[in-house]
């Protein structure tokens, strides 16, 4: 077996041993799906941290700074305020009452089991959508190392992936995220003072990289508008997304959360600024690339050695994984719980509803690739869903959440309508709107626009509902 | 070419390390509360 072989099968075995481990640590529901509500501020920081991290940073961000230079970096700023206004405005609100899942929070903050089964069906559908986009990347990532056909890469990775969330659920999600951001930390710590060196270090990259592309260090490289609607998109996907909403009610408490954040926040910036080293690098030395997605690609065959070649592919794979975990987590609990429990059988068992979560991520974990593979959802198509994701979870869902936790007034008229006119109006955007706005502009205005004029119409939310959130 | 990336370029490591320190201030500021 070759080097890059052997790293990836040592990498996929602590991988399934964590997802063994965490079947016995699992006893309950709670377990499943927040770990027991019970993680610390390391491990609570370092699944967000992991979670945030896909291969968007791995090779979305290299690609686009790549073509457009260091004026994109600056939409990184979004992502630690984003984090900042969950921990200051939500998380105290959402460690008083304990959930599951985000559409449990919308059960009981909009008073109706409907709009908690509309919640489930946007995630799910979103999420299961998102899922199929990673793996295909899983699968071309596969073909590069292996050289085995792309679908059985795609199936690899699914195998690998279900292995240990089927059997572990969240603790499993929640350590091998751990695990993972340590792969990822590794990946980008080799590389960076290795691309370095081949550059010529620090100060030559500088002056280099200006020589290649003049216009690196410049604002010109991408219209304003483009760079705002960016962060703000960045911005409100981050705080009401539900694979990390979902780590408040799995941390111990709200001093817990503060600190783990803290951690999240450090490694973020600190992942993306080796990221961004690595797109200058790939600046210099590969100046003429046809498209910025090979950049990151060509550092890891080109620029090291096999064996650190092999850790940092297994960065970006792990990067996708601990990304795809935590959503089959969220569009399983949709299926299982807030679906199936919720609206077709209330009365199940506490024995069986442990069975039903595990079929329910084993279905949303299978769907994407026998989709795949039967040939639905590949191609352009895919790209075009990764883009929307982040759009639609921040028109669906950032008005519902911050203003049911902030606005007494809210109802659930107004959630519901938010949630469809949000969804809607991106699309719409997506398909006709200028190229230069990212559409998560008019989606989240228009889903602001009915969250506001829809309750203000609509009888008041009953006291029962504001209760866990509100002082009386 | 001067190599000086100027502004834009370590303007993001102050402005990255400024909002970091805040947010522990913060963070400390509202424990002691």
């Amino acid at each position: 077996m070759t080097p890059q072989i052997w790293v990836f099968v040592g990498y996929f075995f602590v991988l399934c041993a964590i997802g063994w481990y965490s079947l016995r640590a699992t006893r309950n529901e709670e377990d499943y799906w927040i770990a027991g509500g019970n993680l610390g501020w390391f491990t609570g920081g370092a699944t967000m941290a992991a979670t945030h991290t896909s291969a968007g940073t791995f090779v979305g961000t290299i690609g686009v700074m790549y073509a457009a230079g260091w004026s994109f970096a600056w939409v990184l700023l979004a992502i630690p305020l984003s984090y900042w206004f969950m921990v200051a405005v939500l998380a105290p609100r959402f460690t008083k009452q304990k959930e599951l899942t985000l559409p449990a929070f919308m059960e009981t903050r909009y008073y109706g089991k409907g709009i908690r089964g509309l919640a489930g069906g946007i995630i799910l559908v979103a999420t299961v959508i998102y899922i199929q986009a990673q793996i295909v990347a899983a699968g071309l990532i596969a073909h590069t190392v292996f050289g085995i056909p792309t679908a059985w890469g795609m199936i690899g990775f699914t195998v690998i992936l279900l292995a240990y969330t089927v059997v572990g659920g969240m603790i499993a999600v929640v350590y091998t995220d751990a695990f993972q951001l340590v792969v990822m930390s590794v990946g980008a710590l080799f590389a960076v003072p290795l691309a370095l060196r081949q550059v010529g270090g620090p100060g030559e990259l500088l002056s280099l990289v200006e020589s290649a592309h003049p216009l690196v260090f410049t604002w010109e490289t991408m219209p304003a508008t483009l760079l705002l609607t960016m962060g703000l998109s960045f911005f409100l996907g981050g705080i009401a997304t539900p694979e990390k909403l979902i780590r408040l009610y799995a941390m111990k408490d709200l001093r817990t959360i503060r600190r783990g954040i803290l951690f999240a926040i450090i490694m973020i910036l600190s992942l993306n600024m080796l990221v961004f080293a690595l797109a200058l690098c790939a600046i210099v030395l590969f100046p003429e690339l046809p498209t910025g997605d090979l950049a990151m690609p060509m550092v890891a065959t080109a620029v090291l050695p096999v064996t650190l070649g092999a850790i940092l592919l297994a960065a970006i794979t792990a990067a996708m994984m601990s990304t795809v975990d935590s959503l089959l987590i969220v569009a399983g609990s949709a299926l299982s719980v807030d679906i199936y429990q919720n609206l077709l059988d209330p009365d199940v068992t506490p024995e069986r509803r442990m069975w039903i979560a595990r079929v329910g991520i084993l279905v949303v974990g299978s769907v994407p690739v026998i989709l795949l593979l039967s040939g639905v959802g590949d191609g352009e198509l895919v790209q075009f869903i990764v883009l929307l994701f982040t759009a639609l979870m921040a028109a669906a869902f950032v008005m519902p959440v911050v203003g049911g936790v902030v606005w007494r007034r809210a109802t659930k008229e107004g959630a519901a309508a938010a949630m469809v006119g949000g969804v809607a109006a991106t699309f719409i955007w997506e398909i006709f709107g200028v190229a230069s706005v990212e559409p998560v502009l008019l989606g989240f205005l228009v889903s602001a626009a009915l969250f506001i004029s829809v309750s203000l119409v609509t009888e008041p939310p009953p006291e029962r509902a504001l209760e866990p959130y509100f002082d009386a | 070419m001067t190599g000086q990336p100027g502004m834009i370029f370590y303007g993001l490591f102050v402005v990255c390390g400024a909002i970091v320190v805040a947010y522990t201030l913060w963070m400390i500021w509202e424990e002691r509360r």
